[in-house]
């Protein structure tokens, strides 16, 4: 069985290197079509990163909210339901971080306000996850759809609200909210906006990954998600099991929202946090669910977002560019990921 | 000398480390029936995905019509006139016969031409007197009737000519059995080649007229009608010399020399208990039933007239919508599933593949989940103390469940039903709901099942037996009851009883 183990994950390495160099063949042919030689493209995403903390902080900065949401979406897909309401809960819980952080922290310490925040963007991310959540368990509603449409849902409330309510009424006139207190913000790493939320994220996933494979618990949600049926015929309390589940995963998302908030975005605009929630989502979907390749996955996401601007300023190719090196790293890992049939 | 179709030499097929089919010799003729015989796990559906394409041929060659295959997977086999009836069928439950027949057909283009389609089936229906309605729903049909969807389905391809069933009578009433195995003879007067897989002996004598039996992956003898074919033979070949004795202990199931017994009290009490369906139907209506430690109640009835329901019922699964159910002296109308698995609530279900089976679970995981009390270890579950338990168990040896490290998808269904049925046994049941237990299984298990189960019978243990072989059910039973016209009809004694008025009962009820 060990050996078994040690060859899946070679495997797993091989089919991982084929995948990056075949996606890096497509784009170049894209990259062609540009006139664009696709060596020195690759250079220049590579040269990015080299000597200069700044894009190597940003990395950090959209990785933590990635790689949390992805597990956000992780969880709940381990016990059989689908939570694509990440992007919505995150951007819950950083409204939340911030209206709680400028109407009743600004006062307090940062050790005793930034927990305060915390607290309230993982309940404004579970209470996000509540409502799909009791239209699934009650009125038995398809939580794909629901949770998908949360996700607008909260969109539009953040922008009634940044138009209205929590205007900053010292900010010009902006549909912007106020900024956070100095000290209720998450200091940074020095020259980058990188910060410690990027090792708290790697650990939810290093927890979530000894959880559903080192414990009773992960066993039984796992069978929960693998067939509901048979979890009932043995007696296991199914609906609490993926209700438990479910709040955890989007409590998660929420906190992500509250570190972006504390430590990047610092105020509410209508676009905060936009993007991550779907990035998280693919981030561990390509990977077939795996917390520890998530954190791998996440990080090239991040890479690519964070060297998307670069890229534009040396090589004159537009920053959408990068979207698509994404779009097409994505979707070579994804078939390659796919069991073949007759394994 | 029938024309050969098919011919296949020293195929090969491994899974990692195990090795599935070896050295496998076959060739086929058109115009006759040929069995694969041969236990749970021999290797008989991995042969049959093999020559349908399904999995890829890992030594050996294949030939159609003396031309040897390179590239193969079903489309091509479907091309060459190779049809396969599974024996989980195919069907989408919400659409009609003739939407799934649609699904199947390769040959019409885009457009859907229900009018061609219809004419063609209700032509080949009746050609072969199939009875299939194509705008009915498969999911208002019994298991039989979607057979002959099955069946129907691979015969709307022109090409046609060899016909693969696998384990074909496991869903079959005892009635549908006969009229199935005419079918089969139908189908080669009329020119098919038929391989039946199936490890009912009594069905190979009547219609195969070459029977290879398999044994572990390897085809270890052959017989032709002509040389005479007799059951003894072939279940000694199938489970090798040294299990020669137990296969002779079926051959003694008479039911002579049973003793009736008496019971005082009832464990599990049921009064005026009324279920209903999936589709919200009453299917069992105002009935009682009373089962006391010490007895085997067998259930008769056609499939589909309660059986499922009823056992989900009394496991907890479904709410009853009326009526009490009492286990030793207590109510349990309304208790969950885990306090009725304290109080010793098992279960073997009609379909363990839908109800217990864990995707990516090895077998050693699926006795984690329910069957043996495991210790912990840290926040895990000790693995290693669940695989010694597992190793001394008795119970698992005389079901010859299959080794702990296989992925439970990929076992075949016998050995499913093997590790399912094992798990319900062991850890001390009080009140065993087995449904269908033989089904799927080769003799030496069903043998094996059935010792189990009067051996749980005479350690006190109540057991509700659900079945369609009356031959079964009369064997183990101590009192019987039937169910049709929703009811629940009995309790009666089998010894006054013989299968013309059980049978009586199936179809009219116990009409005064």
């Amino acid at each position: 069985m060990q050996i078994a183990k040690t060859n899946a994950i070679k495997k797993g390495v091989i089919r991982f290197c084929i995948g990056a160099a075949a996606s890096l063949g497509i784009f170049a042919v894209f990259l062609l079509t540009q006139k664009q030689n696709p060596i020195s493209v690759y250079m220049a995403i590579i040269h990015c990163f080299v000597n200069n903390r700044y894009n190597v902080g940003e990395i950090w900065v959209h990785m933590t909210p990635i790689l949390i949401t992805g597990m956000a979406a992780l969880i709940p897909s381990k016990v059989g339901l689908c939570n694509c309401g990440g992007e919505g809960q995150l951007i819950a819980g950083a409204l939340a971080a911030n209206v709680v952080g400028v109407y009743c922290c600004s006062g307090m310490p940062g050790y005793l306000g930034i927990p305060i925040m915390m607290v309230a963007a993982v309940a404004a991310g579970m209470l996000c996850g509540a409502i799909p959540l009791i239209g699934k368990m009650c009125l038995n509603m398809n939580e794909t759809l629901t949770t998908l449409l949360m996700n607008y849902i909260v969109v539009k409330i953040v922008a009634f609200l940044v138009y209205g309510p929590i205007k900053d009424p010292n900010g010009n006139n902006y549909p912007m909210s106020a900024k956070l207190a100095e000290q209720l913000r998450i200091t940074s790493f020095t020259g980058s906006r990188g910060n410690w939320t990027i090792f708290v994220a790697v650990i939810i996933a290093i927890v979530v990954w000894i959880v559903f494979n080192k414990t009773e618990l992960g066993f039984k949600m796992k069978v929960v998600g693998g067939n509901g049926r048979a979890a009932q015929f043995a007696g296991y309390k199914v609906k609490k099991i993926q209700c438990i589940s479910f709040l955890v995963a989007s409590g998660l998302a929420g906190l992500a929202g509250g570190f972006f908030m504390s430590s990047v975005e610092i105020q509410v605009r209508e676009t905060t946090g936009s993007g991550y929630g779907f990035m998280g989502f693919l981030a561990t979907g390509i990977v077939g669910d795996n917390p520890l390749l998530s954190i791998v996955s996440s990080f090239m996401l991040s890479a690519l977002k964070a060297c998307g601007a670069t890229l534009e300023v040396n090589t004159g190719l537009r920053s959408a560019a990068s979207m698509i090196l994404m779009s097409v790293i994505l979707l070579v890992i994804f078939a390659l990921g796919r069991r073949k049939r007759d394994e | 000398m029938g024309e050969v179709l098919m011919r296949a030499e020293g195929l090969k097929k491994v899974f990692g480390d195990f090795v599935a089919n070896d050295g496998i010799n076959l060739e086929i003729e058109k115009g006759k029936i040929y069995a694969l015989a041969g236990e749970n796990g021999a290797g008989k559906s991995t042969l049959m995905k093999m020559l349908y394409g399904v999995y890829k041929i890992d030594g050996g060659k294949l030939f159609i019509d003396g031309q040897e295959m390179e590239k193969y997977n079903p489309s091509i086999a479907r091309e060459k006139g190779i049809g396969m009836v599974f024996q989980d069928f195919r069907l989408v439950p919400a659409f009609t016969a003739l939407e799934n027949a649609f699904l199947s057909v390769e040959d019409m283009g885009n457009y859907f031409d229900k009018k061609a389609l219809r004419k063609k089936m209700n032509e080949i229906s009746a050609k072969y007197n199939l009875g299939v309605n194509p705008d009915e729903y498969v999911w208002r049909l019994d298991l039989g009737q979607r057979q002959h969807i099955e069946i129907l389905k691979v015969l709307l391809n022109n090409e046609t000519r060899i016909l693969i069933f696998d384990e074909p009578t496991s869903v079959l009433a005892p009635n549908e059995i006969e009229s199935f195995l005419e079918l089969l003879t139908t189908f080669r007067d009329a020119g098919f080649a038929v391989i039946l897989i199936t490890h009912k002996i009594h069905e190979i004598v009547q219609v195969a007229d070459v029977v290879h039996i398999l044994r572990k992956g390897k085809m270890v003898h052959t017989f032709y009608r002509e040389d005479g074919l007799h059951e003894k033979d072939i279940v000694a070949k199938m489970v090798g010399t040294e299990d020669e004795k137990l296969a002779n202990v079926q051959a003694t199931y008479t039911g002579e020399g049973k003793v009736v017994r008496e019971y005082k009290d009832f464990a599990l009490k049921c009064s005026h208990m009324t279920i209903r369906d999936d589709y919200g139907r009453i299917i069992i209506n105002n009935s009682d039933l009373q089962i006391a430690p010490g007895m085997i109640m067998g259930v008769a009835g056609i499939s589909g007239n309660g059986q499922r329901e009823l056992t989900e019922a009394l496991y907890g699964i479904r709410k009853i919508d009326a009526g009490k159910i009492s286990f030793a002296g207590e109510d349990v109308t309304t208790a969950n599933i885990e306090t009725r698995l304290e109080k010793g609530f098992r279960i073997l279900s009609e379909d363990p593949i839908r109800d217990n089976l864990v995707p990516d679970y090895s077998v050693l995981k699926h006795m984690a989940i329910s069957g043996f009390d495991y210790k912990k270890k840290l926040l895990d579950i000790d693995w290693e103390d669940l695989q010694r338990q597992m190793d001394a168990c008795e119970e698992i040896k005389d079901l010859n469940v299959p080794p702990s490290d296989r992925r439970a998808e990929k076992l075949s269904g016998g050995n499913i039903q093997r590790m399912v049925f094992a798990r319900a046994i062991i850890g001390n049941p009080k009140f065993l709901i087995v449904s269908y237990p033989s089904r799927g299984l080769d003799i030496a298990t069903v043998n094996a099942v059935h010792e189990t189960l009067e051996r749980l019978r005479d350690a006190g243990v109540a057991i509700l037996f659900i079945s369609e072989d009356l031959n079964e059910l009369f064997t183990l039973s101590d009192r019987l009851c039937v169910l049709s016209e929703n009811m629940i009809h009995g309790p009666y004694l089998p010894e006054d009883f013989d299968a013309e008025k059980i049978g009586t009962i199936m179809l009219k009820g116990a009409g005064e």
